[in-house]
């Protein structure tokens, strides 16, 4: 199974790719049909996500979170666990139409991340691999889920500023909703976020001597941490709601794909392996 | 006493404005733009050069560091009076709002002791070779003691890939072996609070310049890729590039003459070379490991504050959520309720046709 490892995350993409369109198309002609088509290649997608992710174990030899590739399978399975997870205890699909376009986008460009299964480098043969990377996967999922839940705001604030009256607006939760919402699951990925940076410095302080080194990965880290800092003071002190607070969530979305692609690319530093 | 009066009321206009002037310095607007730029330098650094300038060690971040953990610690102080008086549901949230404050303050501080207190220094340690640590060397350590390098090696996998760096260290105290362990990465050794670290490795070249009569001017031993000025020519220096092993090992230098590459050449081990007035020998090649020699007494204050600054996100967040979420009539509920309560959920969403 393990040589179907590529092909299995390739089929993944395509799954996500066609759930995004159905998912779009429901939304638009309010076809029930679509909408299940959408939610089963979602489904579809999920599994044999998933069966990357086993292959790639079985492979490698070792949980598949040593470089941007590996990690890039989890957290794209973790985004659509959350969402189906709020898919079936909901019952509302909504939130499709906005969370599989960035499944499809982040596991297009993990794939061209492609690298062979490998050991384990030195540096990564520690138990804080595991914590390090799950708190991330549960991290990063959660505020995926809020930045999409952001998006589905402003473009229903859009519509309505327009003052347009579209059939599918019934589909979608209101405007207070979507700001909870979103709010929600920020307050549910942050305490993960915090763990993410604190595993990360002990871990630091075991493999390089330093806990922290001011290291391009630890610095974005840190930017991610502030920017949802200042979300939350602004929030709970300043008032912020609806649109100012959906765009600085939306920014705050970047700042994590930056910290987790960008600086990969753009800034390798002691987490250079990471590419 | 009227003029009293009026020296009371001046004094106490003062000390209104006085506290106004303070009240408006930690206000959250003020806490919120040195965020906003705290952000903006960390950005900054990331992507200028630290050889042209280290953002992250300069005065003026140092000092807006500051001032963003003494805005911390006063905004905790404020939640903790105002903690004191309230009561109420979200008094657990507020709780750990102020906990992760002063667990902000804690690593802060941690750090700082560290800083202070603790050193940090690297050592290219030969095979079969000693370190010692000593009080004159190292303030703070409880005792001397030595470090003894027994082997290196490198480890494989199966496929040829690298598996562990591994320096076998004995440590010595009044010249009893005290310790002795392998130090691998991500495995240090600690004793007596100072830590030692696998950090890098190389081969050790043993070099000599030498007159042109023989007589040795200058003896050193030399990583692969270091410099090596010249006595009493400081406008040339000596690098050796590589070792390059096999049954007739040989090293690959270059010269340097006013800062510009001058002449490169390979010398086997023990030959000598012509270079400036004198001559080069490389005599002997050793294998060498690169060991961080730590200690950092901040490390129990930091932890303390990972601890606290972790759960008091949890506590404040998720105790925080399960209070806000209520449940309103024909609503399908669609928020992540942290507490699994049935009137935990959330607000009017519309339902699906």
């Amino acid at each position: 199974m393990g040589v179907l490892e590529k092909e299995f995350f390739n089929s993944a993409f395509v799954s996500y790719f066609l759930a995004s369109c159905f998912n779009i198309g429901h939304l638009i002609w309010l076809k029930e049909k679509l909408g299940q088509w959408a939610i089963g290649l979602t489904v579809l997608g999920f599994v044999v996500n998933t069966l990357a992710l086993v292959s790639r174990t079985q492979q490698a030899g070792h949980i598949p979170f040593a470089n941007m590739y590996e990690f890039g399978m989890a957290f794209v399975w973790g985004i659509i666990l959350f969402y189906l997870y709020i898919a079936y205890r909901y019952k509302n699909y909504s939130l499709g139409t906005f969370i599989l376009p960035v499944a499809f986008v982040l596991t297009g460009i993990f794939s061209s991340f492609y690298q062979e299964a490998r050991p384990l480098m030195p540096a990564l043969k520690s138990n804080w691999l595991l914590f390090h990377v799950i708190t991330a996967v549960i991290a990063y999922g959660a505020l995926a889920i809020s930045f999409a839940l952001a998006m589905m705001y402003l473009w229903r604030l859009r519509i309505e500023n327009a003052g347009e009256q579209e059939a599918f607006m019934s589909r979608l939760p209101s405007l207070e909703t979507l700001d909870t919402l979103a709010n929600s699951y920020i307050h549910f990925a942050l305490p993960f976020l915090t763990l993410l940076i604190v595993t990360g410095a002990v871990w630091a302080e075991y493999a390089w001597g330093s806990y922290w080194r001011w290291d391009p990965k630890e610095t974005w880290s840190l930017i991610t941490w502030l920017i949802y800092g200042i979300y939350l003071h602004g929030r709970v002190s300043l008032g912020w709601r609806g649109k100012k607070a959906m765009n600085w969530v939306v920014v705050g979305f970047i700042t994590v794909l930056f910290t987790f692609i960008g600086v990969n690319i753009l800034l390798p530093g002691l987490h250079s392996y990471a590419l | 006493m009227a003029e009293r009066d009026i020296v009371i009321q001046c004094v106490a206009k003062q000390r209104k404005r006085f506290f106004q002037i303070v009240h408006s310095c930690i206000s959250m607007k003020v806490a919120m733009m040195l965020l906003f730029l705290l952000i903006g330098v960390a950005m900054a650094g990331t992507v200028i050069s630290p050889q042209r300038y280290d953002v992250y060690h300069s005065m003026g971040f140092r000092l807006l560091l500051t001032l963003v953990c003494c805005s911390t610690f006063v905004c905790s102080m404020r939640q903790f009076t105002s903690l004191c008086r309230s009561g109420g549901k979200q008094r657990l949230a507020s709780w750990g709002t102020f906990t992760v404050h002063i667990a902000i303050v804690l690593i802060v501080l941690g750090a700082l002791y560290g800083n202070l207190y603790g050193f940090s220094h690297e050592i290219n340690l030969p095979v079969g070779k000693g370190y010692e640590i000593t009080h004159d060397q190292y303030d703070g350590i409880a005792e001397p003691f030595r470090i003894h390098l027994q082997d290196f090696e490198t480890r494989y996998y199966a496929d040829g890939s690298v598996s562990d760096w591994v320096s076998h260290i004995r440590i010595e105290h009044d010249g009893q072996e005290v310790v002795s362990q392998e130090v691998k990465v991500n495995h240090p050794l600690t004793y007596n609070e100072v830590s030692i670290y696998q950090s890098s490795f190389g081969m050790a070249i043993q070099t000599q310049y030498l007159d042109t009569t023989g007589k040795v001017l200058q003896e050193a031993s030399l990583g692969e890729g270091r410099r090596m000025i010249l006595e009493g020519q400081p406008d040339m220096m000596i690098l050796p590039v590589r070792y390059i092993g096999g049954p007739n090992p040989q090293i690959w230098y270059i010269v340097y003459k006013d800062g510009r590459e001058y002449d490169w050449g390979v010398a086997p081990l023990g030959s000598s070379r012509f270079v400036g007035t004198g001559m080069i020998k490389f005599l002997e090649v050793q294998p060498f490991s690169g060991l961080l020699i730590k200690y950092d007494p901040g490390i129990p204050l930091v932890w303390l504050g990972f601890i606290l600054l972790t759960l008091g996100f949890f506590v404040s967040l998720y105790k925080r959520n399960s209070n806000r979420f209520y449940e309103t009539q024909d609503t399908i509920p669609l928020a992540w309720h942290i507490k699994r309560k049935k009137n935990v959920v959330g607000l009017n969403v519309n339902k699906d046709r």
